[in-house]
């Protein structure tokens, strides 16, 4: 008898399970994304909009409508020709602190640079994996771990030191493109895990990354106030000045600001999980140079 | 070291654009701490002025109701090459800071 109903039961299932497993309540569907492309594999077809400053200007029309301002990704913001604010600012506190600090401890610029002292254009190539730590390091991890080792202070990530010293780096590389290979290694493995990461739903409201920023998403349709745009290029920019919050904020407070937004509780800036998705991110970011310091 | 400020000069066909962005808490003295629930005492530039050459041109007297980091903008005529831009202010508090810029 008893036998008998399981097998009812698992009959019922057969016809339940199918219709159930249409909607996937832990991973939003997958698109292909071909990290060899970097920034040029962009799938929301607005790249051509944002692509170097003339497109922007050629483009300058479409940011007239409120609607379509979102094919801009924002990079109509760096081409301000007299762009002045207080991301100038951190930038000067930043090299102030950077050269304090070598003067009171010499070896910092040394570790910053990971052996050489020119730091010029080495934000380009982060995040990266270091073999002597054995971890992927991004460019504030770098800076936390500097301070922690030449100078015995800590510039925690997230902090307004560590941030002003990481845009001063980011700046020294204003125009480079970015420049990462997650084609192998644990570079590849981060990539991989930032890709998961960026499809799961999480939260709440159950939304995930991609269910703001891909075609077919809420992407270029109003979510309250805002158009989402495209995830591509947007590393290129950060850390940024941003308005609303009055402050520079680093890449890791965005993501703390995105997952408090899906109702989930942040990561701290530094965690893991964020290492992976700036691989990611960075990764789609890849050819694009770099805009220091940058209001958003 | 937290007050510092940065001064931008143009010189476009004779009118002589300065921008000038001002590192400034700019406390009202009405916000609460949220920690405290106490009002932070006032802290705001209340004289903010311009000299070409040591002659004043421009004297604004503002309140808390400017924002953070105050940014002034505006345009100069009557200045030649190679005049001294001077930009100061003072604040509520005592405190002030000034910077020279030169017309290119």
């Amino acid at each position: 008898m008893k036998a008998r109903l399981f097998i009812a039961v698992t009959a019922l299932h057969a016809i339940v399970l199918p219709a159930v497993a249409e909607t996937n309540f832990n991973t939003h569907p997958r698109f292909e994304i071909n990290p060899e492309l970097g920034v040029a594999g962009d799938f929301s077809g607005t790249y051509k909009h944002w692509r170097d400053p003339s497109a922007v200007e050629q483009f300058a029309s479409v940011q007239t409508d409120s609607s379509n301002e979102w094919m801009m990704n924002g990079k109509n913001m760096d081409i301000v020709e007299d762009d002045f604010h207080p991301g100038h600012l951190a930038v000067d506190e930043g090299e102030k602190l950077v050269n304090l600090w070598e003067h009171r401890e010499p070896g910092f610029k040394a570790c910053l640079g990971s052996g050489s002292t020119d730091l010029e254009g080495i934000a380009a190539r982060y995040p990266l994996y270091d073999e002597k730590l054995g971890r992927v390091m991004t460019l504030a991890a770098r800076v936390e771990h500097c301070s922690k080792k030449v100078l015995w202070k800590n510039f925690k990530q997230g902090s307004p030191m560590n941030a002003n010293i990481t845009l001063y780096l980011k700046s020294l590389s204003n125009g480079q493109p970015i420049q990462i290979a997650v084609d192998s290694g644990p570079m590849k493995e981060a990539y991989l895990r930032g890709e998961t990461l960026f499809y799961k739903r999480v939260g709440q409201l159950n939304f995930a990354c991609a269910s703001c920023h891909t075609p077919g998403s809420i992407m270029g349709n109003r979510l309250r106030g805002e158009v989402p745009s495209t995830p591509f290029g947007d590393v290129s920019h950060y850390p940024t000045y941003r308005s609303p919050v009055g402050e520079v904020e680093v890449l890791h407070k965005r993501f703390m600001r995105c997952l408090k937004q899906m109702r989930a509780k942040p990561l701290k800036p530094g965690d893991p999980a964020y290492v992976d998705l700036e691989v990611f991110y960075t990764s789609m970011s890849n050819g694009y140079p770099i805009t220091a310091p940058s209001i958003r | 070291m937290s007050n510092a400020m940065k001064v931008r000069v143009k010189n476009k066909n004779g009118v002589v654009d300065v921008k000038v962005i001002i590192n400034h808490p700019m406390e009202n003295g009405l916000r609460p701490n949220p920690q405290t629930g106490q009002k932070i005492p006032a802290h705001f530039i209340n004289q903010f002025k311009i000299l070409v050459n040591d002659e004043e041109v421009l004297v604004s007297r503002c309140t808390g109701g400017l924002s953070k980091n105050p940014f002034y903008g505006f345009k100069l005529t009557d200045v030649k090459a190679n005049d001294k831009i001077t930009v100061s202010w003072s604040d509520n508090k005592g405190q002030s800071g000034s910077t020279d810029a030169v017309v290119n």
